[in-house]
């Protein structure tokens, strides 16, 4: 069940906001220091990437950034719009970023999912 | 010899970038937060010396508390550029979160990487490192 839902519209100035809701939240969700990091730099990555691919389709919609605080984990789900114009964008560095980051991560064309377990 | 100075803000100031002469160098100071959004600015500042014809330029980083992968790409992109006329550029990190990209991408070891600005500018002889391109192991 999500915490937190945000959308932003496909524009590099609004990756930002994302970045500081995500830490926000993951701060409250009691992640480490370090686990706060990785989860600002991949939440930065995964933002940027759907809001390349929104553009690079030309779409205007807005990209959506779930936040999911459950027993246990810590969950981002980040969602576009853009899976129809198969968007060619250069994510080969973002995507690699991500992985070496989170310790789970799932990608499924427009949905990507990303999941920390709480230290104890 | 000149001083530019940029701006790049929508709510708050994210990254100021200023850029001077020191030595024979050009140093490029970032202050802020490096992303997709700020990014530009950035590679603003490192291709105007470059096209300039300026071979020795350092990028302080110490300022800096955020960079992804967009920040590297503009470094990246700089780093060609310079070693196309045998120039160098070198960087300077402080935070571990930033260090840690360039760990992260193996850029660290394209890219000289010191903790001062003294450092750098100690080893701003051109640097003629073999550049490979980053992350071509896939294996990270």
């Amino acid at each position: 069940m999500p915490e937190a839902t945000l959308t932003i519209p496909p524009s590099p100035e609004h990756v930002r906001l994302a970045r500081l809701v995500a830490v926000a939240a993951a701060r409250r969700a009691g992640l480490g220091d370090e686990q706060v990091d990785d989860v600002r730099l991949a939440v930065a990555e995964g933002v940027s990437r759907a809001v390349a691919r929104h553009r690079a389709g030309g779409l205007e919609t807005e990209v959506s950034i779930g936040i999911t605080d459950a027993a246990g984990s810590f969950g981002v789900e980040i969602t576009d719009q853009a899976e129809a114009q198969a968007a060619e964008t250069d994510d080969g560095i973002a995507l690699a970023l991500i992985r070496a980051l989170v310790p789970e991560v799932e990608q499924s064309g427009s949905v990507l999912r990303l999941r920390w377990t709480r230290a104890s | 010899m000149h001083f530019s100075r940029s701006l790049c803000h929508s709510s708050g100031v994210e990254l100021t970038v200023t850029t001077r002469p020191e030595s024979d160098c050009t140093v490029v100071t970032a202050v802020g937060e490096v992303d997709v959004f700020t990014a530009p600015s950035l590679d603003e500042a490192l291709s105007a010396p470059i096209s300039a014809g300026n071979r020795c330029l350092i990028v302080d980083l110490s300022g800096v508390d955020f960079l992804d992968s967009t920040g590297l790409s503009v470094l990246v992109k700089a780093l060609k550029r310079v070693r196309e006329s045998e120039g160098s550029l070198d960087v300077v990190v402080s935070a571990d979160r930033v260090a840690k990209v360039f760990r992260l991408t193996g850029l660290d070891k394209v890219i000289p990487l010191h903790a001062t600005l003294a450092d750098a500018l100690g080893a701003g002889a051109p640097d003629v490192t073999a550049y490979d391109e980053p992350m071509s192991d896939g294996d990270s």
